[in-house]
Protein backbone atom coordinates (compact mmCIF):
# COMPACT_ATOMS: atom_id res chain seq x y z
CA UNK A 1 0.00 0.00 0.00
CA UNK A 2 1.46 3.31 -1.07
CA UNK A 3 1.95 5.77 1.78
CA UNK A 4 2.90 9.26 0.61
CA UNK A 5 3.75 10.28 4.18
CA UNK A 6 6.74 7.92 4.12
CA UNK A 7 8.21 9.20 0.85
CA UNK A 8 11.15 11.56 1.24
CA UNK A 9 10.64 13.13 -2.19
CA UNK A 10 7.07 14.07 -1.27
CA UNK A 11 7.85 15.71 2.06
CA UNK A 12 7.31 19.19 0.56
CA UNK A 13 3.70 18.65 -0.52
CA UNK A 14 0.70 19.45 1.64
CA UNK A 15 -0.92 17.02 4.07
CA UNK A 16 -4.02 17.17 1.88
CA UNK A 17 -2.03 16.12 -1.19
CA UNK A 18 -0.19 13.38 0.72
CA UNK A 19 -3.51 12.04 1.94
CA UNK A 20 -4.93 12.19 -1.57
CA UNK A 21 -2.00 10.28 -3.02
CA UNK A 22 -2.18 7.68 -0.23
CA UNK A 23 -5.84 6.85 -0.72
CA UNK A 24 -5.86 7.18 -4.52
CA UNK A 25 -6.81 3.95 -6.35
CA UNK A 26 -3.65 3.62 -8.45
CA UNK A 27 -4.15 1.57 -11.60
CA UNK A 28 -2.24 -1.62 -12.29
CA UNK A 29 0.06 -0.67 -15.18
CA UNK A 30 1.76 -4.03 -15.55
CA UNK A 31 1.51 -5.08 -19.21
CA UNK A 32 -0.01 -8.48 -19.93
CA UNK A 33 2.97 -9.08 -22.18
CA UNK A 34 6.21 -7.23 -22.82
CA UNK A 35 7.92 -6.37 -26.07
CA UNK A 36 11.43 -7.64 -26.65
CA UNK A 37 13.74 -5.71 -28.93
CA UNK A 38 15.93 -8.00 -30.98
CA UNK A 39 17.93 -5.36 -32.83
CA UNK A 40 20.57 -3.13 -31.26
CA UNK A 41 19.80 0.36 -30.03
CA UNK A 42 21.85 1.73 -32.90
CA UNK A 43 19.16 0.44 -35.27
CA UNK A 44 16.17 1.76 -33.33
CA UNK A 45 13.81 4.68 -33.94
CA UNK A 46 13.05 6.46 -30.67
CA UNK A 47 10.07 8.59 -29.63
CA UNK A 48 9.48 10.54 -26.44
CA UNK A 49 6.21 10.59 -24.56
CA UNK A 50 6.22 13.17 -21.83
CA UNK A 51 3.57 13.98 -19.25
CA UNK A 52 5.01 17.43 -18.55
CA UNK A 53 2.08 19.29 -20.08
CA UNK A 54 4.19 20.97 -22.76
CA UNK A 55 2.59 22.63 -25.76
CA UNK A 56 3.80 24.79 -28.65
CA UNK A 57 3.25 28.38 -27.63
CA UNK A 58 1.04 30.47 -29.95
CA UNK A 59 0.22 27.41 -32.09
CA UNK A 60 -1.28 24.72 -29.88
CA UNK A 61 -3.80 25.20 -27.08
CA UNK A 62 -2.61 24.84 -23.53
CA UNK A 63 -3.80 21.82 -21.61
CA UNK A 64 -7.12 22.69 -20.02
CA UNK A 65 -6.95 22.60 -16.26
CA UNK A 66 -10.74 22.88 -16.06
CA UNK A 67 -11.44 19.48 -17.63
CA UNK A 68 -13.03 17.36 -14.93
CA UNK A 69 -10.85 14.39 -14.08
CA UNK A 70 -7.94 15.88 -16.02
CA UNK A 71 -7.24 16.90 -19.60
CA UNK A 72 -6.66 13.62 -21.45
CA UNK A 73 -5.77 15.23 -24.80
CA UNK A 74 -2.27 15.16 -26.28
CA UNK A 75 -0.08 17.36 -28.42
CA UNK A 76 2.27 16.24 -31.18
CA UNK A 77 5.67 17.86 -30.87
CA UNK A 78 7.75 17.78 -34.07
CA UNK A 79 11.39 16.77 -33.94
CA UNK A 80 12.52 20.05 -35.46
CA UNK A 81 10.77 22.18 -32.85
CA UNK A 82 12.68 25.08 -31.33
CA UNK A 83 12.68 23.84 -27.77
CA UNK A 84 12.17 27.29 -26.29
CA UNK A 85 8.88 27.57 -28.19
CA UNK A 86 7.47 24.96 -25.81
CA UNK A 87 5.42 26.23 -22.91
CA UNK A 88 4.49 24.62 -19.61
CA UNK A 89 0.77 24.23 -18.96
CA UNK A 90 0.88 21.49 -16.35
CA UNK A 91 -1.72 22.29 -13.73
CA UNK A 92 -0.07 20.58 -10.77
CA UNK A 93 1.29 22.70 -7.95
CA UNK A 94 3.06 19.76 -6.33
CA UNK A 95 6.33 20.28 -8.19
CA UNK A 96 8.74 23.11 -8.92
CA UNK A 97 8.05 24.33 -12.47
CA UNK A 98 11.19 26.47 -12.75
CA UNK A 99 13.30 23.86 -14.52
CA UNK A 100 10.61 23.05 -17.04
CA UNK A 101 9.99 26.72 -17.80
CA UNK A 102 13.65 27.71 -18.16
CA UNK A 103 14.70 24.50 -19.91
CA UNK A 104 11.79 22.62 -21.55
CA UNK A 105 14.26 19.91 -22.61
CA UNK A 106 13.89 18.75 -19.02
CA UNK A 107 10.56 17.28 -20.06
CA UNK A 108 11.10 16.83 -23.79
CA UNK A 109 14.76 15.97 -24.45
CA UNK A 110 14.69 16.00 -28.24
CA UNK A 111 18.10 17.71 -28.61
CA UNK A 112 19.66 15.12 -26.31
CA UNK A 113 18.27 12.30 -28.47
CA UNK A 114 19.50 14.04 -31.62
CA UNK A 115 23.00 14.05 -30.19
CA UNK A 116 22.68 10.35 -29.34
CA UNK A 117 21.79 9.86 -32.99
CA UNK A 118 24.81 11.86 -34.13
CA UNK A 119 26.98 9.70 -31.89
CA UNK A 120 25.54 6.54 -33.46
CA UNK A 121 23.98 5.37 -30.20
CA UNK A 122 20.49 5.33 -31.72
CA UNK A 123 19.46 5.15 -35.35
CA UNK A 124 16.72 7.76 -35.48
CA UNK A 125 14.81 10.31 -33.47
CA UNK A 126 11.20 10.01 -34.55
CA UNK A 127 9.85 12.97 -36.51
CA UNK A 128 7.22 13.63 -33.85
CA UNK A 129 6.80 13.13 -30.13
CA UNK A 130 3.87 13.17 -27.74
CA UNK A 131 3.06 15.54 -24.92
CA UNK A 132 0.43 14.77 -22.30
CA UNK A 133 -0.46 16.41 -19.03
CA UNK A 134 0.01 14.04 -16.17
CA UNK A 135 -2.54 15.44 -13.80
CA UNK A 136 -5.30 13.02 -14.75
CA UNK A 137 -7.27 11.69 -11.79
CA UNK A 138 -9.83 9.83 -13.91
CA UNK A 139 -7.87 8.08 -16.67
CA UNK A 140 -10.77 6.34 -18.42
CA UNK A 141 -10.88 8.71 -21.39
CA UNK A 142 -7.09 8.69 -21.62
CA UNK A 143 -7.24 4.91 -21.98
CA UNK A 144 -10.20 4.76 -24.35
CA UNK A 145 -9.63 7.83 -26.50
CA UNK A 146 -6.05 9.10 -26.39
CA UNK A 147 -3.80 6.09 -25.92
CA UNK A 148 -5.19 4.20 -28.98
CA UNK A 149 -4.48 7.26 -31.13
CA UNK A 150 -0.98 7.57 -29.69
CA UNK A 151 -0.28 3.90 -30.40
CA UNK A 152 -1.53 4.36 -33.96
CA UNK A 153 0.91 7.25 -34.41
CA UNK A 154 3.81 5.22 -33.01
CA UNK A 155 2.94 2.25 -35.22
CA UNK A 156 2.61 4.39 -38.34
CA UNK A 157 5.99 5.95 -37.60
CA UNK A 158 7.58 2.52 -36.96
CA UNK A 159 8.82 3.56 -33.54
CA UNK A 160 10.87 0.85 -31.85
CA UNK A 161 11.28 2.28 -28.36
CA UNK A 162 9.38 4.91 -26.41
CA UNK A 163 11.12 6.89 -23.71
CA UNK A 164 8.46 7.89 -21.19
CA UNK A 165 9.11 10.90 -19.02
CA UNK A 166 6.95 11.90 -16.05
CA UNK A 167 7.47 15.28 -14.49
CA UNK B 1 -0.58 11.49 -11.38
CA UNK B 2 2.22 11.84 -13.92
CA UNK B 3 3.61 8.39 -13.08
CA UNK B 4 0.23 6.79 -13.69
CA UNK B 5 -0.23 8.50 -17.05
CA UNK B 6 3.15 7.32 -18.33
CA UNK B 7 2.51 3.94 -16.71
CA UNK B 8 -0.76 3.47 -18.56
CA UNK B 9 0.78 4.53 -21.87
CA UNK B 10 3.60 2.08 -21.16
CA UNK B 11 1.16 -0.75 -20.48
CA UNK B 12 -0.79 -0.39 -23.70
CA UNK B 13 2.30 0.31 -25.83
CA UNK B 14 4.00 -2.83 -24.56
CA UNK B 15 0.87 -4.86 -25.18
CA UNK B 16 0.82 -3.43 -28.72
CA UNK B 17 4.39 -4.44 -29.47
CA UNK B 18 6.19 -1.17 -28.72
CA UNK B 19 8.97 -1.38 -26.14
CA UNK B 20 9.03 1.25 -23.42
CA UNK B 21 11.50 2.61 -20.93
CA UNK B 22 10.09 4.76 -18.17
CA UNK B 23 11.92 7.28 -16.01
CA UNK B 24 10.99 6.92 -12.36
CA UNK B 25 11.19 9.88 -10.01
CA UNK B 26 9.30 8.35 -7.10
CA UNK B 27 10.03 4.64 -7.08
CA UNK B 28 7.42 3.95 -4.44
CA UNK B 29 4.69 5.06 -6.87
CA UNK B 30 6.36 3.36 -9.84
CA UNK B 31 6.38 0.08 -7.91
CA UNK B 32 2.78 0.57 -6.84
CA UNK B 33 1.86 0.92 -10.52
CA UNK B 34 3.82 -2.25 -11.39
CA UNK B 35 5.58 -0.54 -14.29
CA UNK B 36 7.63 -3.09 -16.19
CA UNK B 37 10.93 -1.36 -16.98
CA UNK B 38 11.99 1.83 -15.30
CA UNK B 39 15.13 3.81 -14.77
CA UNK B 40 15.22 5.37 -11.33
CA UNK B 41 16.54 8.91 -11.09
CA UNK B 42 17.58 10.60 -7.84
CA UNK B 43 15.96 13.92 -8.68
CA UNK B 44 12.91 15.71 -7.34
CA UNK B 45 9.58 16.08 -9.12
CA UNK B 46 9.83 18.68 -11.87
CA UNK B 47 13.38 17.62 -12.74
CA UNK B 48 13.21 14.14 -14.30
CA UNK B 49 16.53 14.63 -16.07
CA UNK B 50 18.22 16.48 -13.26
CA UNK B 51 19.36 20.08 -13.12
CA UNK B 52 18.16 22.22 -16.04
CA UNK B 53 20.67 23.22 -18.70
CA UNK B 54 22.99 20.30 -17.88
CA UNK B 55 22.81 18.91 -21.41
CA UNK B 56 25.37 16.15 -21.08
CA UNK B 57 23.90 14.78 -17.88
CA UNK B 58 20.41 14.87 -19.40
CA UNK B 59 21.71 13.03 -22.46
CA UNK B 60 23.40 10.37 -20.34
CA UNK B 61 20.17 9.73 -18.43
CA UNK B 62 18.30 9.28 -21.72
CA UNK B 63 20.99 6.87 -22.91
CA UNK B 64 20.93 4.81 -19.72
CA UNK B 65 17.14 4.65 -19.77
CA UNK B 66 17.15 3.41 -23.35
CA UNK B 67 19.83 0.80 -22.61
CA UNK B 68 17.53 -0.54 -19.90
CA UNK B 69 15.46 -2.14 -22.65
CA UNK B 70 18.18 -4.76 -23.14
CA UNK B 71 18.56 -5.79 -19.50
Amino acid sequence: MFDAFKVEKLKHISIKDKTGLSVYPWRNCKPKNSTKITKPLSECNIAIISSAGLYIKDIQPKFDEKVKGGDYSFREIPRNIKINSLGDSHRSSTFDHSGLISNPETGMPIPQLLELKNEGIIKEVNHRHISLMGSILAPGRLIKKSIPKIIEILKNDEVDIVLLIPI
Amino acid sequence: MCPQVVGLVQKFCEESGIACSVLSIIDEITNQLKILRFYSVPFLMGFPLGPPHDFNNQKQICKKALELIYQ
